[in-house]
């Protein structure tokens, strides 16, 4: 198994159309057929984004208490 | 005299020996964008009374020999997810078609103070993000060099409106190329500040984590001037750094000498506009005849800084418009929506994982930038694009050669570096530094500046 989830099958319409609704989101039917045709492309580069980084390794962007108290 | 084409350098210059004065710029600007921007639609609102009200109390103040800074009197236009008091800001979006702001924008404030002249709201993708869109209010801008092709985007009205001599600078936002991108096809400068140098407090967000906002302008000089005035720490936007501003003008002397340059030439030499190649081996040409030493570098390919970023990007972006995609989806334009939509499938885990790896891509550059004192590469990998509403959504599909630069944070400047054969359209370099070094970055586009003319090259829009 890679690094990544890059492996794994393209969701189907109808799984996208289930993750949609559990998102809570109630498209119409039209914006929801355009949906299904862009997702593709952003699922397979979300699951190009490498699993294996250092258990250590911090996000970008850790919370700092100081910037909320001086706001 | 026209000052259509005169640069902010040149305007302050004048309104110092009294060759010009600021009522006479904004009223011969105000006519030509009345003349031209039917064709360009770069500003989606222009403002004629509050230029003129602007422009009169700078003269006043300039007569009586107090400037109140290199801005004073000079004309500006804002991308129009800058929020004005008592202007409508759209964000170019059905969705805030009616909003007017009680308040500036923090860097909407320091420009009042500055003495500048706001000439009006200029078009941008739908919140800074959903374009070029035929289904909004307001049309797409257009590109002043040939109104059959596109601006570029996000900050598209500020890049025509500049280019096309409109007014001499503008107000961008560059989240992954929002202010280079359009710089780089309209033949201008353009910069993306250090993360944190420019307050963003008052500017619709697109990506929380990665918001910028810069000038637009036709030179070096000119970026620094603005930026001398928009800089600084601004206690109310949680990601402001509270580090001096330098005057940028020091930085500006000519002199690249001994300067340590990496070349990031396999983000274009194999995707890249046929013209493009050349133009950038002719940049890295004067730069080496005026003392620098080029040196090839090699850093993680652009799919991986796209996927990164877009990712943190679609994450943020979804949660800030998550209500009104459940409530009014079918307000947003097409492009927009399906730019945004993605996010409500981006797991928890994703997000942290994309955060966790821009902090890797992060180090890279600036290992990278131990070695060197800038990084080069191109500013766009194309020219324009054809004003044709089928173009397929590029966002995700084609890797983007700006926004290695917005995962890290770093200052980075688009300048003119060349127009390609066949379209007779820009071409463009970009220039990175170390977080806070905008001085390296501005020292050597000047230099660039002091012995090429691209910059000094405008549309005819006649």
């Amino acid at each position: 198994m890679g690094t990544d989830l890059s492996h794994l099958p393209p969701s189907t319409p109808e799984e996208i159309r289930g993750m949609t609704r559990r998102a809570g989101l109630d498209l119409p039917d039209e914006l929801m057929q355009q949906f299904i045709t862009v997702w593709p492309a952003f699922e397979a580069m979300v699951r190009r984004i490498p699993r294996d980084l250092d258990r250590a390794a911090e996000p970008a962007h850790s919370y700092r208490p100081l910037r909320i108290v001086r706001s | 005299m026209d000052p259509a084409f005169l640069t902010i350098a040149e305007l302050s210059r004048l309104y110092d020996q009294r060759e010009l004065s600021p009522v006479e710029v904004t009223r011969s600007l105000l006519d030509r964008i009345a003349a031209h921007d039917g064709k360009l639609h770069s500003f989606i609102r222009v403002t004629p009374e509050v230029a003129l009200a602007e422009a009169q109390t700078a003269e006043r103040e300039l007569m009586a020999g107090r400037r109140r800074g290199p801005l004073h009197g000079v004309p500006y236009a804002l991308k129009d997810i800058v929020e004005t008091a008592g202007i409508p800001t759209t964000g170019h979006s059905r969705l805030c078609q009616d909003h007017v702001p009680a308040a500036d924008a923090h860097l909407v404030k320091l420009l009042k103070a500055g003495g500048a002249v706001l000439m009006g709201k200029l078009a941008t993708w739908e919140f800074a993000l959903g374009g070029p869109s035929w289904d909004l209010p307001w049309p797409p801008a257009r590109n002043p060099w040939n109104p059959d092709y596109l601006p570029g985007g996000s900050s598209s009205g500020a890049g025509a409106a500049v280019a096309a001599g409109f007014v001499p600078g503008a107000i961008g936002t560059d989240t992954g190329g929002s202010i280079r991108g359009p710089a780089a096809v309209c033949g201008i400068a353009g910069l993306k500040p250090t993360y944190g140098r420019v307050s963003r407090r008052g500017v619709f967000p697109n990506t929380f984590t990665m918001d910028h906002c810069g000038p637009l302008t036709r030179s070096a000089e000119d970026i620094a001037l603005f930026l001398q005035v928009i800089a600084g720490f601004d206690a109310e936007d949680p990601g402001s750094e509270d580090v001096p501003v330098p005057d940028y003008r020091v930085a500006l002397t000519g002199r690249i000498e001994g300067m340590r340059l990496g070349l990031i030439e396999h983000w274009y030499g194999h995707r890249a506009h046929p013209d493009l190649p050349p133009a950038m081996s002719a940049a890295v040409e004067v730069l080496r005849g005026l003392g620098a030493v080029v040196e090839p570098v090699q850093l993680s390919s652009l799919r991986d800084y796209t996927d990164c970023k877009t990712t943190i990007s679609i994450a943020e972006l979804y949660s800030i418009h998550e209500k009104d995609l459940k409530t009014r989806p079918q307000d947003f334009g097409r492009i927009l929506r399906n730019r945004v939509l993605p996010g409500a499938l981006i797991r928890a885990e994703d997000y942290v994982q994309a955060l966790r790896w821009r902090a890797v891509l992060a180090r890279e550059q600036a290992q990278a930038l131990k070695r060197f004192d800038s990084l080069l590469t191109a500013g766009a990998l194309n020219v324009a694009d054809p004003a044709d509403p089928n173009q397929p959504d590029r966002l995700v599909s084609s890797p983007s050669i700006t926004m290695p630069f917005s995962v890290g944070g770093l200052p980075a400047l688009a300048i003119p570096c060349g127009f390609s054969r066949v379209e007779g359209l820009p071409l463009s370099l970009q220039i990175a530094a170390a977080p806070m070094a905008e001085p390296t970055v501005l020292r050597i586009a000047h230099a660039y500046q002091l012995v090429t003319d691209w910059h000094r090259r405008h549309p005819d829009l006649h």
